[in-house]
């Protein structure tokens, strides 16, 4: 039964791995669909200071 | 008699950019109307910048103000062409002043970002919905900022710029437009013509109705100098001759040169790099011996009789003189620079502009 309980404990724990991963996925298609951030904003920091 | 108001008198400012990746000329290759159009190019690689063509007020556009660009931004508008690539093109920069400080304003409208050039001349009137970044120092002097283009022209008076801490600017007065290119990559060509400043749509053309118009691409002034700037033009001309005529009945030109020479009273390290034809610099330290020979990008700017702009523009040239520089007591250390343009492929290889607006 000890033994069964574990399996069940491991294969959540991968279950939950891979609902970690889904969601960093969904992450990084959303920073690609916002594109990469306009080098002009690198020459006000610069300039300025900081970042906004 | 002659005319005293058309003689030419001053000094000559140098600009120089190296590496020469980016370019802004005046290009009878393309024109939506007459026969030239602004043509800004970057190569693809080196440092961003503004490669640009400006149009400036001698004094504020009081009228123009940031409330009268968000009531009616359609008033504002050009023509471009763009090479066949995806990539960010065109950007509408507007510099406002605050007529009661010293606070400025760089408003920078971003209707073309990762668009693919289509090479037709077409119309961009700006909306209100077009994104916006901007940048400056407000009336308190201090600096505020917002690039994450997360603003359109609608909000730029009654979105953050309006809320805690950040300026009003809704009475500011427009200084200067400038149509630029600023990423460096990816290795495009925007042609822009016919620009709309409130209503009012300027013709780039040489002796066109543009105002203050100035072809720039991120250029350094070298600074002050002594006895100023000499630009020499010469030519080697091969007689044409028959032995029953004793003068030539013909003549054609076998070669020319335009040389700019410059003593360079500031010893910078930029300036020094840019007199020695073969040296490399990188941040604190310049090296000989790399065996590389830069080109470099000119641009000399004056003012004509008529009080105007005039520029001599040599989008490609190399550093070509030796430089010798003497450091003796009490006595300052000049950089000798001597500048002879080359041809470009396209392009004339040096332009003479005069402004007439």
């Amino acid at each position: 039964m000890k033994k069964k309980e574990k399996e069940i404990e491991e294969m959540e724990a991968i279950v939950n791995e891979d609902e970690v991963v889904e969601i960093e996925a969904e992450v990084e298609l959303e920073e690609v669909k916002l594109g990469p951030k306009p080098e002009k904003a690198l020459y006000y920091e610069n300039l300025f200071g900081g970042k906004k | 008699m002659g005319t005293i108001a058309n003689v030419l008198v001053g000094n000559a400012v140098l600009y120089l950019r190296e590496p020469n990746n980016a370019k802004a000329e005046m290009s009878d290759q393309q024109a939506y109307a007459g026969s030239y159009s602004a043509k800004l190019y970057k190569s693809g690689s080196g440092n961003a910048g503004s490669t640009h063509v400006e149009l400036a007020s001698s004094t504020l556009w009081t009228a123009k103000t940031v409330d009268a660009l968000v009531a009616d931004p359609t008033d504002y508008s050009f023509y471009y062409y763009y090479s066949a690539v995806t990539g960010n093109f065109v950007q509408y920069e507007l510099k406002y002043e605050d007529p009661d400080s010293d606070g400025w304003m760089e408003l920078t409208v971003v209707p073309h970002q990762n668009t693919l050039g289509l090479a037709t001349w077409t119309k961009k009137a700006l909306a209100l919905t077009d994104k916006i970044g901007y940048g400056g120092i407000a009336e308190s002097g201090v600096s505020f900022f917002d690039w994450d283009l997360g603003d359109t022209i609608a909000e730029a008076v009654t979105g953050p710029l309006s809320g805690t801490g950040t300026p009003a600017v809704g009475d500011w007065q427009l200084k200067r437009v400038r149509l630029e290119l600023w990423e460096s990559s990816p290795e495009r060509t925007a042609y822009v013509d016919s620009i709309e400043i409130d209503g009012t749509t300027y013709t780039i053309e040489p002796g066109g109705t543009a105002p203050g118009m100035k072809l720039d691409s991120a250029s350094t002034e070298v600074g002050y100098s002594d006895e100023g700037l000499t630009i020499e033009y010469s030519t080697e001309i091969e007689d044409i001759r028959v032995n029953e005529e004793t003068f030539p009945i013909g003549a054609a030109i076998t070669s020319e040169d335009v040389t700019i020479t410059m003593n360079l009273a500031e010893s910078s390290m930029y300036n020094l790099d840019k007199a020695m034809a073969g040296s490399l610099l990188s941040g604190s330290i310049l090296k000989l011996g790399a065996g590389t020979l830069k080109t470099l990008n000119a641009r000399i700017e004056y003012t004509n009789p008529a009080g105007y702009k005039r520029h001599i523009l040599i989008p490609n040239c190399i550093a070509s003189g030796g430089v010798a520089m003497q450091s003796r007591r009490n006595e300052k250390t000049v950089v000798p620079i001597t500048l002879r343009a080359l041809k470009t492929a396209s392009e004339a290889a040096v332009t003479i502009l005069e402004n007439v607006a």
